[in-house]
């Protein structure tokens, strides 16, 4: 998958942080981070 | 009265109640589509020793369930012990000073989720150990050990799929009775 297609799958509008019952959408800097692990967490899973 | 057998109207004393081993301490609904979930006072010098689950929920993408203290990024060691449905072969993965644990719990795509792992220590200014377990990702199942190695006390955790979204479902927080 690459940063694109998830970004697609899930747009920083959409995905929320959530602290106890508050809930946020990420800043441009979380969520470039957020989709980097994530990305590399769907490509790399367990051998 | 027979523990832990009561009676409609039976009055509960003081020893009967400090016989209870397993206290919920706090219970979190999970929203939707979110990164991650942050439980705060979660933890107190009330427990020495807790269980932390997540049910009823599920995940958008299949995934691994990360958890980690506090704001603390660093300090995570862990092993797991796992294998796949399709072979008898044992496998193993381990995490070296990594940004959290993971392997607390999984999901696969759509399904139910969980979370089911113990920590030790969480509240004390020292190390804190993460019995954990069972893991699940599609066809992977495991358990895992673990320690985070800053002796810094914590209220606070932090659930989140290690890719994608979890939606809805309850994370509780259990304390064992000191």
């Amino acid at each position: 998958m690459t940063p694109e297609e998830y970004k697609t799958l899930y747009p920083q509008d959409s995905v929320y942080i959530q602290v106890d019952d508050t809930e946020r959408t990420m800043t441009d800097d979380e969520y470039e981070a957020w989709v980097a692990e994530g990305v590399y967490n769907s490509n790399h899973p367990l051998p | 009265m027979t523990y832990p057998s009561f009676s409609a109207g039976d009055i509960l004393t003081a020893a009967d109640m400090n016989a209870v081993g397993l206290w919920l301490v706090k219970t979190q609904t999970v929203g939707t589509a979110v990164s991650s979930v942050q439980v705060t006072d979660a933890f107190s010098s009330t427990y020495n020793n807790y269980i932390i689950t997540w049910v009823d929920g599920t995940c958008s993408a299949s995934a691994s369930m990360t958890l980690t203290l506090g704001a603390s990024a660093t300090g995570y060691y862990q092993f797991l012990n796992y294998g796949a449905v399709t072979a008898s072969t044992p496998l193993g993965a381990g995490r070296n000073n990594a940004a959290s644990w993971a392997w607390v719990g999984g999901a696969t795509a759509g399904q139910a989720g969980h979370v089911r792992c113990e920590v030790f220590g969480p509240n004390l200014a020292r190390y804190t150990k993460l019995i954990g377990g069972p893991y699940q990702n599609d066809n992977a199942y495991g358990t895992t050990v673990g320690e985070h190695r800053v002796a810094t006390a914590y209220t606070a955790f932090t659930l989140a799929p290690d890719s994608g979204t979890m939606t809805g479902g309850t994370i509780r927080v259990y304390g064992y009775r000191n």
